[in-house]
């Protein structure tokens, strides 16, 4: 039930809304966000289910993010970081034998529209790691016998690109954002899309404090 | 700060119930190349099973964090008894077997299996087969299966020849059953065994963005400035405007 309710892509933003302070309004420039993310991996390409059904929503990652908005002539450079620490969010096997967790390094160019509103757009680093922490081999069920497998040992990482697109709306030190990745996008079988839901809340003003 | 603090923490708490069965292996690596080609000897095989290949072989090409490429190859005249016996032309190979009992395969129960695996001293796959059950008259006769499911056994079993083992996850493509299987596409235990075999890297030797890495030949150099470069290009492009521009934008009321 409860892991239910948090694989909501809205969970995050419902819950940073109601935390989020009042006063004042607008994306700061210079300003040091951190904040909390859920991200939709892969929509409508991968299945949750043992019918193999693709899930619109495709797997859920949780992040910790870091922001921050330097000004480059009138827009903002704002560079985030989302990563999984691999002892609260990575995603693990039941016997412990791996573990996954998604880093991802974004450098967009941000506008603002409105003193509220601001769009986004900009490259993506995807570290995609899986932690192989397996003690040997693993009997598996083959039908009508038993077959041994060997368990991952090692730690392996994935390291792509993907584009991203989207926008956030700013109240006072908080900014919840909305973003499409866009995978293998020069690639006529990779491609696929992601979504990406942030709350931040600004906890360093370079020049004035919060 | 302190309200923002505990709904970290009570947040992290709740993440630490996520959890996802586990992949296994063959062996402990994949294949030495990452271009890999599925030879097809036609004899005894349905007319469709060309297209039925090439669409399980796109679902995990379709995948952004896999090196891999993988497409249909020449057909071939080899034989699984040549495969077993280890008198290889070309491989991976697939074959239809009308007698699969001759080499284990249970026809009442197995569509289709891997086998004639070969591996080097550096534990890197080298051979293997795709055998699928065409025996007449038997109840896992692949011509007696729908399409999607299939090409969902077509899809478990490229996962075999790759190095994937079975597993625990009852959404895996890699389940042992496929009996509940309407449809063929990969959980995420899938996509974690196969990066784990063949992890991409676009800061390394492949294209970027997916590049044209599942249509064209592998590149011989690194990308990494051309990666670079495109994490920079927001700030190269405010920077590079003309300084007129910049100076009237400037001047602009906020």
């Amino acid at each position: 039930m409860a892991s239910n309710f948090l694989s909501r892509p809205g969970f995050l933003l419902v819950l940073t809304l109601m935390l989020a302070p009042s006063n004042g309004f607008a994306a700061k420039p210079r300003a040091l966000e951190i904040g909390l993310s859920q991200m939709s991996y892969q929509l409508n390409t991968m299945t949750t289910s043992p019918t193999g059904k693709k899930n619109t929503l495709g797997t859920s990652f949780y992040h910790l993010g870091l922001q921050y908005h330097q000004p480059v002539s009138h827009y903002l450079w704002s560079p985030w970081l989302h990563f999984m620490p691999e002892a609260i969010s990575a995603i693990k096997s039941p016997n412990n034998s791996s573990k996954t967790s998604l880093l991802a390094f974004g450098t967009p160019l941000t506008f603002n529209m409105t003193p509220y509103l601001d769009l986004g757009t900009g490259p993506v680093v995807m570290r995609y790691t899986v932690h192989g922490s397996g003690k040997g081999t693993e009997v598996m069920n083959n039908g009508s016998s038993t077959l041994e497998f060997r368990q991952p040992t090692e730690s392996r990482t994935a390291t792509t690109l993907a584009w991203q697109l989207g926008g956030g709306f700013n109240y006072g030190n908080f900014r919840a954002a909305g973003d499409l990745l866009l995978h293998g996008i020069l690639s006529s079988k990779k491609r696929s899309v992601s979504v990406m839901v942030t709350g931040t809340w600004i906890v360093l003003q370079m020049g004035g404090g919060v | 700060m302190i309200p923002i603090t505990r709904s970290f923490i009570v947040i992290a708490l709740c993440l630490t119930s996520q959890t996802s069965a586990a992949f296994t292996l063959i062996g402990l690596k994949g294949w030495a190349s990452t271009d890999i080609q599925f030879h097809v000897n036609p004899q005894n095989c349905p007319d469709n099973l060309g297209d039925l290949l090439d669409e399980a072989l796109d679902i995990w090409n379709a995948v952004p964090t896999l090196s891999v490429n993988l497409s249909s190859g020449s057909d071939s005249a080899m034989t699984i008894e040549q495969v077993l016996a280890g008198t290889i032309d070309v491989t991976p190979s697939v074959h239809c077997l009308t007698d699969p009992a001759a080499v284990n395969m249970d026809p009442a129960y197995i569509p289709g299996a891997a086998m004639g695996y070969k591996m080097d001293d550096a534990g890197q796959i080298t051979a293997g087969a795709l055998a699928l059950n065409v025996q007449e008259g038997s109840a896992a006769n692949i011509a007696s299966i729908d399409r999607k499911i299939l090409v969902s056994i077509l899809v478990h079993e490229i996962g075999h020849v790759l190095g994937l083992g079975h597993s625990a996850d009852k959404n895996a493509v890699m389940y042992y059953n496929a009996a509940e299987k309407k449809f063929a596409s990969l959980a995420q235990d899938d996509v974690d065994g196969m990066t784990y075999l063949y992890a991409r890297n676009e800061f390394g030797e492949d294209p970027v963005f997916g590049g044209c890495a599942v249509i064209g030949a592998p590149q011989n150099h690194p990308n990494s400035w051309w990666s670079i470069l495109i994490l920079l290009l927001p700030v190269f492009a405010v920077r590079l405007r003309p300084r007129m521009v910049r100076k009237a934008v400037r001047s602009s009321p906020r």
